[in-house]
Formats: structure tokens, sequence, C-alpha cells
């Protein structure tokens, strides 16, 4: 069923490539990777690391909620003159209706790792460590909007690698069914301990920097993001962009490996198109999930081919950020709005031989596109076989 | 603010918690005719996992799985919500015990069961549901925001959506630093239409009045009522199970409540 649109009417983000928007896109013009060779873990990999966190504190008042995933929600809320935004829409809608909808898959879960270290002799977590106020999810969601002085509806999303492209899902749902008026989404999700050894295990990590649909890709690099929108049912002065559409699907295929004929993406994908009211001949690029495991990459492009024409334009930016996992969906939706407002295809970075077991067209330079781009799509795909894809439209 | 919604039919409901494992052993609790004790909770075994999968879950996927088992329409592939503030203590615990040891290693089994997904992924594959489904947390106003979440996915739908929610105490070390002290667990499945085994309509709304949350008719469930965030669900269950039209406030959050309003008929 067609829904209606919503404005993305501000945005901020941090990532590997930089603080804010004008940052990513200038690495994404340049093709400056933000993933750097980690030198503190057991095993060789790259990370997308996001500086200038650790020794950004939080508001004396909200010290409470201190942690590396909520110091990373500071930093991006201060960015890209986010706050200074939400301050109008609090003056245009009132604190209590705007909602607020978080994607994380850590939020700061690396607390509880640092408290097992610190354990003492009878095996008891040190008195200062403090669960509900960082591990607990709702930790981000409490932060965020004391922060911004907001008091209306919202949860967190976790959902592994879609919870932030499923928090536009739950926005648009929120202000469509009346319980606010515009609503801010998120996401903010920082290395830990647990993704990196854990991702590791499963033999899903790269020693390179990751190298989606290249044929000889062999894992992921991990990184960690924090990004925001505030969506709203009117333009505000400069908005160019709008959330046309959504698809979500579970694979119900196994835990951690997607369905081999990506079955749930390409479900995904359809139900976005058919919610924006849109043919698959209206998208003018795709920006694949393209975590650069051999089964994830295989099973999304079996999941295109089936929905769209071959020749769709595709790249994963994963090559540029790393995955960041909990905040990968909003992240790379903001680059779709970037792509969008600037007319402007990122290369799919890191591809030295294509996979010619691929059908999709990948690209393997930035390029302007020859006509405009009015619709863009975005996937997202998590642990859990959950599915997500966005689609975002250039404003008349 | 919302009095335009349209009303939305709990058709099925179940319940896992001491001594109310199942809606018949917890009916004549919830609808006064007993007091309620804690009790030793067994352990769930739900069917529908295959034996190889069960193997690999926690009690906490066990719960979620329990009710949504009970609760779900038989063959039916709904969207599903689920919610759960502090997901599973149990593998946090395990996970986080693995890295203080030399060589790190978390197994691989445990790290998919890390993510707060992980019930609705196992429900999903058990289900053969490819629907949508998503996980959520709000702390102590988990219920409230996944029973809001469920309802605004009924209305722009127009689909039975199964909302399954659940919480599940930690052991030592972390018992300490949560105040969940009972398992409790309640599924419902969602609708816009009433059919014969439907016990009430919802309407909802959001309240910044600062009236108290709702206590339980039963004063014996009071103690249960704290000892686990999806347990303010209490209420309510009493609310439908006692066929009382009745008005309800449920914790959200920054101190607002979501205000139920609950019509048999």
């Amino acid at each position: 069923m067609p829904i209606s649109p919503l404005f993305i009417t501000a945005s901020s983000m941090i990532n590997a490539l930089g603080r804010g928007k004008t940052a990513t896109f200038s690495a994404l013009q340049e093709k400056q990777s933000g993933l750097r060779l980690s030198k503190n873990l057991d095993f060789s990999t790259w990370l997308g690391k996001v500086n200038g966190v650790d020794d950004y504190p939080l508001e004396d008042h909200l010290s409470v909620f201190s942690c590396r995933n909520n110091q990373l929600a500071k930093l991006t809320l201060d960015t890209d003159g986010f706050r200074n935004a939400i301050k109008q829409a609090i003056n245009k809608y009132g604190a209590d209706r705007i909602g607020i909808f978080l994607g994380s898959s850590t939020s700061g879960s690396e607390e509880t790792e640092k408290a097992y270290l610190k354990r003492d002799e009878k095996g008891d977590l040190p008195a200062d460590y403090d669960f509900m106020h960082t591990h607990n999810f709702t930790s981000l969601l409490d932060y965020t909007q004391q922060s911004l002085g907001l008091s209306g509806v919202g949860h967190v999303i976790s959902t592994a690698c879609s919870s932030s492209a499923k928090v536009f899902a739950a926005a648009h749902r929120h202000i469509e069914a009346g319980f606010c008026d515009a609503a801010i989404v998120g996401g903010v999700d920082t290395l830990t301990q647990v993704s990196l050894y854990g991702f590791h295990s499963l033999q899903l990590t790269s020693a390179e920097p990751c190298r989606p649909c290249d044929e000889n890709r062999d894992g992921i690099s991990i990184g960690e993001a924090g990004a925001f929108a505030l969506l709203e049912k009117s333009p505000a002065p400069g908005s160019k962009v709008v959330l046309k559409g959504y698809g979500e699907s579970s694979d119900a295929y196994h835990m951690s490996s997607p369905h081999p004929e990506g079955r749930g993406a390409a479900d995904a994908m359809t139900q976005a198109l058919n919610s924006a009211a849109l043919s698959a001949s209206d998208i003018g690029y795709i920006n694949l999930h393209g975590t650069a495991t051999p089964a994830n990459d295989a099973a999304e492009d079996k999941a295109i081919t089936s929905v769209f024409d071959t020749q769709t334009p595709c790249s994963s930016t994963k090559g540029w950020t790393g995955h960041t996992l909990g905040a990968a969906g909003i992240t790379e939706a903001i680059i779709c709005a970037l792509i969008l407002e600037n007319q402007f295809l990122p290369a799919n970075l890191n591809l030295k031989t294509s996979d010619p077991s691929l059908g999709m067209h990948v690209l393997s330079e930035n390029m302007k596109p020859e006509k405009t781009i009015n619709h863009v799509i975005s996937n997202s795909f998590g642990f859990g076989g959950s599915n997500c894809s966005l689609i975002f439209g250039l404003t008349k | 603010m919302n009095s335009l919604m349209k009303p939305v039919y709990i058709n099925t409901l179940s319940i896992a918690a001491p001594n109310m494992v199942g809606l018949d052993e917890a009916m004549p609790v919830l609808t006064g005719q007993a007091q309620w004790q804690s009790a030793e909770f067994p352990k769930l075994a739900p069917q529908l996992l295959p034996a190889n999968e069960r193997r690999r879950t926690t009690p906490y996927i066990k719960l979620a799985l329990h009710v949504a088992d009970e609760a779900n329409i038989k063959e039916r592939q709904l969207p599903a919500v689920f919610a759960s503030s502090n997901g599973d203590f149990q593998i946090s615990n395990t996970i986080c015990n693995s890295l203080t040891m030399e060589p790190k290693f978390i197994s691989p089994t445990q790290f998919h069961n890390s993510v707060h997904n992980a019930p609705s992924g196992y429900w999903a594959i058990a289900a053969k549901s490819p629907a949508a489904s998503t996980s959520i947390s709000t702390g102590d106003s988990t219920y409230a925001s996944g029973l809001l979440e469920a309802v605004t996915q009924v209305l722009s739908g127009q689909e039975d959506v199964l909302f399954v929610a659940y919480d599940y105490p930690a052991e030592a070390p972390l018992n300490k630093f949560s105040d969940v002290t009972e398992p409790f667990a309640t599924a419902c499945v969602l609708s816009l239409n009433k059919t014969a085994s439907s016990f009430a309509s919802i309407k909802l709304d959001i309240t910044h009045n600062s009236v108290g949350k709702s206590q339980c008719a039963n004063a014996s469930l009071n103690k249960l009522q704290e000892s686990n965030p999806i347990a303010e669900s209490l209420p309510l269950l009493e609310a439908l199970c006692l066929k009382n039209n009745t008005t309800l406030f449920l914790p959200h959050l920054n101190n607002a409540k979501l205000k139920v309003d609950i019509i048999h008929g």
C-alpha cells in the first residue's frame, strides 16, 4: 500500500570518514577510505574507527549515561547543525510531539566488557558499573531524549545490522497513527570486543580492507558511526529528499547466514517499491548492504537481479566506512540523500576484480549520472534474517 | 490527542510467569480468585523449535518462543514485534566472561544468540514466517512501547500483528545491577477485526499528566508487577480476563503514561 512521503529536514553523521556530511561526502568524492589496520587485537583486521570520541564528555547533568556509545551520540548531535534544527522543531511541534526511534546493536555494552575485566576476587563487578544507564538499549534513547529536551514517544530497535534502517519505518508508522507529528531517527554503534571477536569467530572478518562484490572478497571490516535525521510531513526550506517507501521482511532461514537465493532481501525491496508506488525501473541507484562476505554479496546479487534490471547502478559504501552494524542503515540512508542532492554516484571502493558470478552492475568508479536520478534504494540486512529496504526520492 | 484511533482487538493472549505458565493456570489469579505466590519457574521447552535448534537456545529465548507459540494463531505467519528491556543476561555473562580469558574466544552460537533479535530470528525460522519482525527496548517502559509499536503496525498495515514481550532475570554477577527478579513474558495477537475469541478492543493515547501507573487489581500481584518490566502488563492482563471496561495507565518514557482504554463487547 502506498505511503505518504516524509521529508528529511535535517541530518547529521559521523563515521570513519570524518565529522559531518561535508567530510563524508568529500571522502567519497576523493575515494579516501576511513579504514585503518587495527593494532590492538589478536588477529589482523581493518577498522572504521571514529576519532575523538573518548575525550568528548557528556553534559555534566547527564554524566550517569557516560560511555563511548553515548559520547558518539553527543558528538553526532553536535554536528551538522542538528541540535539547532531540533530546537526549531520543538518550537514548532512541542517537545512531547516529536518521536524518537534509534537503532543500535551495541548500545554501551562495552561498559560491561570493561567491568568484567575488573571483577574482584569474589567475582563481583565494580560498584560503579551501571548496566541500565550504559548497556541497556534504552540508555541511548534516554540520553538522546534528555540531551535534546524531548519527551515524546519512541523506542530503540536492535535487529543487528538492519536496526537503524528499520527506525524509518517505525517513525513513519507512529506519525501516520498520530502518536507524534515529527520524528527523529538515528543510529549509534561503537566498536566492541563482542562484535570484533564474534564476527572473527564466525570467520567473517577480512585481514584486508573489505572488498564488497570483489571476486576475492573474504569478509567484513567493522566500523562505528553515529547518524541522526529529522523526518517531517512538510518540507523545511531547502529540504530536497524524502523517504518514499520502506519494506521489511524475515529470511526465516538461518541465524547468521542469509537465505542463499536472497528471498527475504527481494521481498523487502519489492515491498519498498510497492509502498513508494514505484516500479523497479524508477530506481536510479542501489546502495548495497554489500558487507563483502562471500555469502552476503552473492545472496544480495540474486535478490537484486530478481527485482531490478541488471543495468541499475549499484555500490556498497562499506569499503569507505566499514560495516557500522547498528548504525549502517541510517549512515547509508544519509549517503543516499547526499547522492540525490549532489547527483553523484559513489564507486564500490576496493573493487579490483569483478566477481563474474554476480549479475548486478557494480560501479567500479565514481560517476555523475547521465540523466537525473530521482529515486534510490538502500538495503540493510541483519543477523536473525532481519531485512529492511528504504527508498529515498528527490522532491520535485 | 489521538481519539480518532480505530479500536484494535486483542484476539489471543498468553502468559508465562512463576505459578502462571499458560493462561489456564494464570486465570484464577488474574481474575482475583486466587492469590499469587512466587515459585520456581519451570524449564520451558517450546516444541515448535527443532530439538537441535532448541539446544542452542537459552532460557530467555525459550521464554519468548513459549509465549509467542501459545498466542500465535496456528499456521499464521504474522508480522511480529518482540520487546525486551534487558536482552539475554545469560549470553552477556558468558560472552563477557570468555573475553576476560586468553586467548579471547566467543563461540559462534553464543555470538549469534547475543543479538537482541535472536528470539525473533529463532521464531521466524521455527514458524517459517517471512513476515517483518522488529525487536525493541525502552527499559522500564518496554511493554508500553512494544504495545504502541504493534498497534501502529496493525493500523498501518491492516494486518494482524503478533506482540511478544519478555525479560528474564540475570545470574551473578549481573543480578546485582538489574531489578529483574522473576521471569515474565506475555504475548497477544492484535487485529483490526473482532473474532469470536477476541478478549476486548483497546485504544491508545499518551498522557503527560502526572497520573500514577495502574496497579494490579489483585494485590498479591503487586510484587510480581515490580519484579520485571514486562510485568507492567499485569493490570492490562487482569482487565482483559475480568472483562472490565476500564482505562489503564502503563509506564512510558519520561514519566509519561500510555493510556489504554479497554472496551469489551
